[in-house]
């Protein structure tokens, strides 16, 4: 057996999608991390790039050799982001990108007749909009996602190499502990914005239903933003190295937006799951969510909001010495992750009655008449009602 | 040739490879950490007549004990798990491949 088997069994891999080529001539060899980092002379870990709708960036162990398995539709799907982001009152857009985005997740929870009704919404939405503007220059978004691709990688690389060293230094583990601690603490520093008050003012309403809880500043999380923090000045001197410091700022505040965006797709898919669950479980109520892991979850959704705000003011403070406007940039990434996370409320609280009749009506054989808000969906339910649900959703999403 | 990813705790590992391999069943074990701060193990088994009856079993057992298992079959998740079942995927993989 070799590492393809696991790649096979987990992800559905395009391989003649990705451009191979790209990576292995311009990112890869500017990931030669541990030379600088650990003293070791080559990268310990073998690239693999996919290109698959479960988007999974990960390093993996398999039979003594580690991989850094890079999923090329993350990078596609951040560019997409990027244009939402800066594409600032797009909502049609949002939707559309959404309706794709649940339904390629909901397809991998083996959830297949939601994902095709979501798929042929999308499609139906798609099909009668210009969907994007081109609000930002194609320049700015190819060094955007080329700084993004980056630093996803490399974030996973300072993983492996912490594991391989005896973990987080003294020195680091304070920082972290630090920041985590501080930004708790503090949260009305003068460089905030009033919009940062308002999240704040959210972030202990909802640790305030969290009765109890604390955030939780375990070894993980400290890891996770050490290699984050590592991650970032990695970018920031790799990136001007190659371009220029004129493009600091710009490389900052792409690491900065990964990040959030990263963070987003987590509680995304942890919401998408319990939406799924509810759905397939026939019980099409949302009780759970008022559990007190949800009200935690929505906490930590608080909390990375609170800390894009910290760094859309660094990075402001930074804007003003150099002239470029990088905060902007990071406020309408935590826009963007507003306005998705009330797209996905909205589907919840919209479809989720309809989707659980239609199921019904999937099941028993219903006639599916009062259902003409999903338009063409009702035709072609009828006519796949045998056949592959899975294959036509990949299908409507452009697999 | 088709494979299944099984899905389980770092603690539950070992009980399960040696299910396999007391059958003289080959399995491999992947450790993997994404970007999401997730740490899965998974237990990568090839799907076959000899083995679906025996991950069927294995998987509910797990269920009804309340333990972490999926099972996933090109990354999609396969609910409602049973020997058919996954006989019926193997069947349908091998009639796309060929």
């Amino acid at each position: 057996m070799s590492i393809d088997s696991y790649i096979h069994a987990t992800r559905k891999n395009f391989p003649k999608r990705a451009t191979n080529s790209v990576y292995r001539d311009e990112i890869f060899p500017l990931l030669d991390i541990p030379s600088a980092a650990s003293g070791l002379k080559f990268c310990p870990l073998i690239p693999i790039v996919t290109y698959s709708y479960s988007r999974r960036v990960e390093c993996v162990e398999f039979e003594g050799q580690e991989y850094l398995i890079y999923d090329q539709y993350m990078g596609q799907t951040f560019n997409v982001f990027n244009r939402l982001a800066f594409d600032d009152g797009n909502t049609e857009a949002r939707v559309i990108y959404f309706m794709k985005y649940a339904a390629e997740r909901l397809l991998q929870l083996g959830d297949e007749r939601n994902a095709l009704i979501l798929a042929i919404i999308h499609s139906n939405l798609k099909r009668n909009s210009t969907y994007f503007s081109n609000a930002s220059p194609t320049e700015e978004r190819g060094l955007s996602i080329f700084v993004q691709e980056l630093y996803l990688m490399a974030h996973e690389i300072y993983h492996s190499l912490l594991k391989r060293s005896n973990g987080l230094s003294r020195d680091s583990r304070d920082h972290a502990k630090e920041f985590l601690e501080g930004r708790l603490r503090t949260p009305n520093e003068e460089n905030l914005s009033s919009m940062s008050s308002q999240v704040d003012r959210d972030f202990h309403a909802v640790m305030s239903v969290a009765l109890g809880f604390e955030l939780d500043i375990d070894e993980e999380l400290i890891r996770e933003l050490c290699c984050d923090r590592l991650a970032l000045n990695f970018c920031a001197t790799t990136v001007p190295h190659l371009f220029g410091q004129s493009v600091l700022q710009r490389v900052l505040t792409s690491c900065y937006t990964a990040h959030l965006f990263t963070r987003m797709l987590t509680f995304i898919d942890q919401d998408l799951a319990k939406f799924s669950e509810g759905i397939v479980d026939g019980e099409g109520n949302f009780d759970s969510m008022l559990s007190r892991d949800y009200a935690v979850h929505q906490a930590r959704k608080a909390y990375i909001r609170q800390c894009s705000f910290y760094y859309a003011a660094d990075i402001n403070q930074g804007s003003e010495k150099t002239g470029v406007a990088g905060g902007q940039a990071v406020l309408s990434s935590i826009d963007l992750f507003k306005a998705l996370e009330e797209v996905q409320s909205s589907i919840q609280e919209n479809l989720s009655g309809p989707l659980l009749s239609i199921n019904r009506a999937f099941v028993t054989g219903e006639i599916l008449d009062d259902f003409s808000f999903v338009g063409d969906a009702v035709d072609e339910l009828r006519s796949t009602r045998e056949s592959d649900l899975a294959g036509l959703a990949e299908r409507l999403l452009g697999w | 040739m088709q494979h299944i990813a099984i899905e389980v705790t770092e603690r539950d590992i070992d009980e399960l490879r040696s299910e396999f391999n007391n059958r003289n069943i080959k399995v491999d074990v992947v450790r993997s950490n994404g970007f999401d701060a997730s740490s899965i193990v998974t237990l990568i088994v090839e799907l076959s007549p000899v083995t679906a009856g025996l991950v069927a079993t294995l998987y509910g057992i797990r269920k009804r004990s309340e333990k972490h298992i999926k099972l996933k079959h090109r990354g999609i998740e396969i609910k409602g798990v049973s020997e058919a079942a996954l006989l019926k995927i193997l069947e349908r993989a091998e009639k796309l491949d060929n």
